[in-house]
């Protein structure tokens, strides 16, 4: 049993609630992933303790592989929980939103160039997912994440934050993204097969055509 | 009062109706190609149907709707994307109703025809869109005079896996219903592949598992269960994430595969679990129809859009978000 002190809700997620916590005197957030009560109850947990050991692993080797994120402090298999280090700023979702500085997503790019350069998918590199502590920008949720060399993986990542910024970003989008890829070009060397990845992948079956 | 008679034949379904630009549908009426069983559909095979039906069902269109042709302000089809031969044979009547009659023709997407009506029909403003059809998996916001794609697919949709199971099965198709009917007596969870990325999905992993499961002797109502569960979990997942990210308030579910009735509850309690709506189009409507040609028809008619007959052209394959809808906001 984990022994913190809750002190409210700061987000409700896609899947997950986020609550900021005391734990021996340190700021933390706690990320309880919630049963899905409409799922079959097998699939919920195995879905749930999964997800919360992957996140727990690679925020960690993230970490070690130079891409800032939360430390862990804290894993609970059982309640689906993880204790985190509570990270203070604001998500480049709503960075973007108020159209500030773009310069911002060149890092993003740069974070998950890091990522794969590292052989981590992150699984969900969307706008919510980073948060631009001070003139620091860290990158959470790996709830999706896992580890692969392969390209198409890693350009899957490129296409969800494509998909992010051309729908609900669609005002900085092409500017964002070529941004975005200046940051990831720069700092990963097998960039380029990833995005001839990417290009087969969106000129191909479901991308090109609609039955 | 404008009226549009709108004409979809896009796959199985020929179909006819008379929309008014107040959107009242005075007629919607429809005929289903039905493939032999155990087969998909033929394009040419479901183009012959609608030749030979097209007659009966625009002429009960335009009695039920109590107009004549020349009344009409206008006649718009379904333009693609979609099977080649069946699209082509509503083009053709299209065309050759607008310059024998004289009436402006309006080329419609078929899919914005599904997200479209679904806004008319449910008062949805500003839905998170799951568009779940033969052809389509794909989560959407109506944002700046376009859908936008938010998630999709990335290889084939929920409704082929559902019929490529069924049909593994020796099923006809669509055999959606049937596989409903038989997951509903399954019981045991079998793990298939659950496979989520960001906002897009895959499912032909779980087709080839599903497959692999049945091969290894289990029983067919435990597969069609599992693949519901699994698969209908990650549409749920999907449309959450949509939710939790945009912090819209309604969820809109067009397109056949909603008329399953496991995926209509599971979707109710995952709209309720991100404090949103579930909006969901009546069954009669939910599948292809010619009301959702027509009422885009009207409003693109209304906003000046027209092409001349001889370039009434079908378009195979053709994204959704590429085409202009001026009146979203
Ligand atoms: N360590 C953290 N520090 C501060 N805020 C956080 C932290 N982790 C998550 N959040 C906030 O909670 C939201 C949801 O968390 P996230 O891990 O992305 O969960 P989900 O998988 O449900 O999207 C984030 O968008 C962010 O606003
Ligand atoms: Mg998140």
């Amino acid at each position: 049993m984990i022994s913190y002190r809750e002190l409210g809700v700061i987000a409700r997620g896609a899947e997950a609630e986020l609550l900021l916590a005391d734990w021996m005197g340190f700021d933390v957030v706690v990320k309880r992933r919630l049963p899905r009560g409409y799922l079959d109850v097998r699939l919920d947990a195995r879905i749930r303790s999964r997800r919360t050991i992957k996140e727990a692993q690679l925020l960690h080797e993230a970490r070690l592989a130079g891409v800032p994120t939360p430390l862990v402090f804290l894993l609970d298999t059982v309640n689906s929980e993880i204790v985190m280090q509570y990270i203070e700023g604001r998500r480049l979702k709503e960075l973007l939103d108020v159209h500030v500085d773009i310069e911002v997503l060149e890092e993003a790019g740069r974070l998950v160039g890091r990522l794969h350069s590292a052989d981590i998918v992150h699984g969900d590199p969307t706008t919510s997912n980073f948060i631009l502590a001070g003139d620091r920008l860290v990158l959470l949720d790996f709830g999706l994440s896992y580890r692969s060399r392969d390209e198409g993986d890693k350009a899957v990542d490129l296409h969800v934050v494509k998909e992010a910024l051309s729908s609900y970003h669609h005002d900085v989008y092409e500017e964002g993204f070529a941004r975005f890829l200046e940051g990831y070009v720069a700092t990963y060397k097998g960039s380029g097969i990833v995005m001839d990845e990417l290009r087969r992948m969106e000129s191909r079956g479901r991308y090109k055509q609609v039955v | 009062m404008s009226t549009c008679l709108g004409i979809e034949s896009t796959a199985h379904t020929f179909g006819a109706a008379v929309v008014s630009e107040d959107g009242r549908i005075m007629s919607d009426v429809k005929d289903i190609y039905v493939p032999p069983t155990g087969s998909g559909i033929h394009p040419r095979e479901a183009a012959r149907h609608h030749v030979s039906e097209a007659p009966r069902v625009l002429r009960k269109a335009l009695v039920e709707a109590g107009i004549s042709i020349d009344d009409l302000s206008c006649i718009s089809y379904s333009a693609g994307p979609g099977l080649g031969p069946a699209l082509r044979v509503g083009a053709v009547a299209a065309r050759a109703i607008s310059s024998y009659y004289g009436k402006p023709l309006v080329p419609v997407h078929h899919a914005i025809g599904h997200l479209e009506l679904g806004r008319l029909l449910t008062g949805a403003r500003r839905p998170v869109a799951l568009l779940i059809s033969g052809g389509h998996t794909t989560v959407l916001i109506p944002k700046r005079r376009r859908w936008r794609v938010f998630g999709e697919t990335l290889d084939i949709t929920v409704g082929q896996l559902i019929d490529q199971f069924g049909r593994h099965l020796g099923l006809s198709s669509p055999s959606g219903p049937k596989i409903e009917g038989l997951a509903s007596t399954g019981s045991t969870l079998l793990e298939l592949p659950y496979t989520v990325r960001g906002n897009d999905l895959s499912f032909s992993g779980m087709l080839t598992a599903a497959k692999r499961l049945l091969a290894r002797g289990h029983r067919q109502e435990d597969v069609a269960y599992s693949i519901q569960e699994t698969a209908f979990a990650m549409l749920c997942e999907v449309a959450e994430r949509a939710l939790a990210f945009t912090g819209y308030h309604e969820l809109m579910v067009v397109g056949g595969v909603a008329a399953n009735s496991r995926l209509r509850a599971m979707l109710k309690a995952a709209a309720r679990r991100q404090d949103a709506k579930l909006e969901l189009v009546p069954p009669r409507f939910s599948g292809d129809c010619g009301a959702q040609i027509a009422w885009p028809g009207i409003m693109y008619y209304k906003g000046g859009v027209r092409v001349r007959p001889v370039d009434a052209n079908v378009i195979q394959r053709w994204r959704l978000d590429v085409v202009d809808v001026p009146w979203i906001e």
